[in-house]
């Protein structure tokens, strides 16, 4: 762990309002960067920013600093937008994705051209359960059986859901270039 | 290899172009939140007052075990002093109804003698006085004689008074004499008749004229008498009452103040320390119905084997009585269990990656099926150039799992000890309140499958085995413990026990875990 996480942490731990500010402004940027993924808009990726830093305050006590802080911030970040997913919405609707092929080439130089706001925004398109079992996928890391674990699905629900995900960003994509 | 990389290009690219950002946010603004987020969060963690939660129940259980010792000891002693009471008192209280009895029985006793002693001392009065008067009568006639024959100067009647028969002061004298001393338990000490107020022969007219005038002589025994009479029966009492006082003070000694000082010195609070190795073991109850018949097999190929760990504690107890105390405490200890897995592998040498050194690497995920979950592990084995595997090669990676549990234990327990001074056997049950310290598992030996492959590292990616274990237990304890003592305070302990857990650890999917430990202690007790 860094040695300025150290101290923020100490000052976070004492209830010290001023490293509790600097912790937050310091992962703001990273961790709304998840929330935006799996939120459907902004102001909801907000909502869960927010859930996020209060339940990151109020279990900082938990953390073994075994690995960096920003890890486990990402962690209980994560956790917490998986949470209110849950709570708001039906996770796994049923949507019907006509004319899918997972044989439709992805072309490497136009995805070349697309930013970071523009991937994350065609993510935000994406319906709930695709969205976050390609977040949790791709970009977490995490195993079908473990998303399968936490989100409490089959495995196989886990691995349809990736598929249904990835072709329709191949398709939302191929639209983008005939557009 | 992590399975997980993504090798699909739509993965990949979303991954790097996602990952890849720096911490910073974009120029557009797109990335940070508005400003009001911190307010809200601020506001959030004012209102709940964000504080380290204390683990209340540890405390409770601390708090409730160490109540349950000082009522079970307030309880046990108050029960014991009644009881030690009320068997004195019935005690006591027949000895005074005998007592009681016994005096009853003297001083009916003593009225019925009294009694017959005043019949004769009257009828022997009336009879000398009947004497006394027929001798004055005589007298009289036997003067009228002699003065009417000129005999009264030198007769019977005259000067020679000595002649005459001292009959009625004899027997007056002889009979109040013998009356007084026939009286029981009466001292001549004690009578505050004056000698000469009986009877006397040098003054018998003077005497015999005082009696016959006032019947002293009869009212003075009979006063004696009253006096006797009423104060006999005290006297008795008083002596037995004496009697028996100190012979209920001498059994009271024996029996109570005795009794309470031996009581008092076999109770009495004692502490101990002590450490501990312990052999943990589990005992895993599923419902076959539920499990797959391949996870059944793997989970039966397992061998499993606890592994001595260390420990130890605290103890601190109340000696009841001779034999019974209670004792609790704080214990620490820590549960090992080694399972040997075998897994089939097969070698994909497509995943293979030369190294810098020029020997090839291939990461290999295993997955370890326990009964409570799996394990999974990524591990690498490495080979030479020189020895190259073939693809889809089958072969078996036997693998050692090494579950820890530590424990946090608070032990209620009864113990019933026998034995002498120098040396105490106790037999030991009760319940432990369990709390789980913390819990890990490793992959402590991975044996490489062929002669020219080699283990080089492995890492635990997934440790499902642990997930859904409870944070507490109660478990059974039964165990016996040996005091050989050491000085007036001190004794050393020897103490082998063993525990299960009533309620499973581990409870899912029809799977069930109760851990059980046997425990060798070895410490020292200090009674205070």
């Amino acid at each position: 762990m860094e040695h300025s996480d150290n101290i923020l942490l100490k000052g976070c731990l004492k209830g010290d309002r001023n490293a509790q500010k600097a912790l937050y402004e310091k992962f703001k940027v990273p961790m709304f960067r998840i929330c935006l993924r799996y939120a459907n808009d902004r102001a909801e990726a907000e909502d869960m920013l927010q859930e996020g830093f209060v339940k990151v305050f109020s279990d900082l006590h938990q953390f073994r600093a075994e690995g960096p802080l920003g890890g486990w911030i990402r962690r209980v970040t994560v956790n917490v937008a998986l949470m209110q997913i849950r709570k708001r919405k039906k996770l796994f609707s049923d949507v019907e994705i006509e004319n899918l092929s997972d044989s439709v080439t992805t072309d490497e130089d136009i995805f070349a051209e697309m930013n970071a706001k523009a991937l994350t925004r065609i993510i935000q398109k994406l319906p709930t359960g695709y969205r976050v079992v390609f977040n949790m996928y791709v970009i977490e890391g995490y195993s079908h059986k473990e998303i399968a674990g936490k989100l409490d699905v089959s495995i196989n629900t886990s691995k349809s859901q990736l598929s249904k995900a990835k072709a329709t960003l191949r398709r939302m994509l191929e639209k983008i270039i005939v557009e | 290899m992590d399975k997980n990389l993504p090798k699909d290009p739509l993965e990949e690219f979303f991954k790097k172009s996602l990952e890849g950002q720096n911490e910073f946010p974009s120029d557009d603004g797109w990335d940070v939140p508005s400003s009001n987020v911190w307010d809200r969060v601020e506001e959030d963690i004012q209102s709940t007052a964000i504080v380290r939660p204390i683990n209340y129940w540890k405390w409770a259980t601390l708090a409730a075990s160490v109540a349950l010792l000082f009522f079970a000891y307030q309880w046990t002693t108050q029960n014991q002093q009644i009881e030690e009471l009320t068997t004195e008192v019935n005690k006591n209280n027949e000895q005074i109804e005998n007592v009681k009895e016994l005096l009853e029985n003297k001083q009916e006793e003593l009225e019925a003698t009294i009694a017959g002693q005043n019949s004769n001392i009257i009828n022997n009065h009336q009879s000398i006085e009947n004497e006394e008067v027929a001798q004055r009568e005589k007298s009289e006639v036997t003067q009228n004689a002699t003065s009417f024959s000129g005999e009264n100067e030198n007769g019977i009647g005259g000067k020679n008074n000595e002649s005459l028969p001292n009959i009625p002061t004899r027997n007056t004298e002889n009979i109040a004499n013998q009356n007084l001393e026939n009286i029981p338990f009466v001292k001549k000490d004690d009578t505050n008749i004056p000698k000469e107020n009986i009877v006397a022969e040098n003054n018998f007219s003077t005497d015999l004229d005082k009696i016959n005038s006032d019947n002293s002589m009869e009212v003075l025994i009979k006063e004696k008498l009253k006096e006797d009479v009423e104060i006999l029966p005290n006297r008795i009492f008083t002596t037995e009452s004496i009697v028996e006082e100190e012979k209920l003070k001498t059994n009271f000694e024996e029996t109570v103040i005795l009794n309470f000082d031996q009581n008092k010195s076999e109770r009495g609070f004692y502490a101990g320390v002590y450490g501990s190795r312990n052999l943990g073991k589990r005992s895993i109850c599923a419902d076959e119905s539920s499990i797959s018949q391949t996870r059944i097999d793997k989970i039966r190929s397992i061998q499993e084997k606890g592994s001595w760990t260390t420990g130890g504690g605290i103890k601190l107890g109340f000696q009841i009585n001779k034999n019974w105390s209670i004792e609790s405490g704080l214990q620490y200890s820590k549960s090992e269990i080694v399972a040997r897995h075998r897994i089939q592998k097969q070698y994909d040498a497509a995943t293979e990656v030369q190294n810098s050194g020029g020997d090839f690497e291939n990461e290999i995920a295993l997955l370890l099926i326990t009964p409570m979950g799996d394990i999974e592990s990524d591990v690498t084995l490495t080979r030479t150039a020189a020895n190259p595997v073939a693809d889809q090669l089958l072969f078996n990676i036997p693998v050692r799992s090494n579950q820890q549990i530590s424990f946090l234990e608070i032990p209620i327990l009864a113990k019933y000890s026998f034995g002498d001074e120098r040396f105490r056997l106790g037999l030991k049950g009760g319940v432990l309140a369990n709390f789980i310290l913390g819990s890990d598992v490793k992959i402590t030996a991975v044996e490489a499958p062929l002669p020219y492959l080699r283990h080089r590292r492995n890492r635990i990616s997934n440790k499902t085995e642990l997930k859904n274990l409870k944070s507490t237990t109660i478990n059974w304890l039964a165990g016996i413990e040996a005091e050989v003592k050491i000085n007036d305070s001190m004794y050393f302990s020897f103490e082998p026990s063993f525990s299960k857990s009533v309620s499973p650890i581990f409870e899912k999917n029809e799977v069930e875990m109760y851990p059980m430990m046997a425990n060798v202690k070895v410490g020292v007790n200090y009674l205070f």
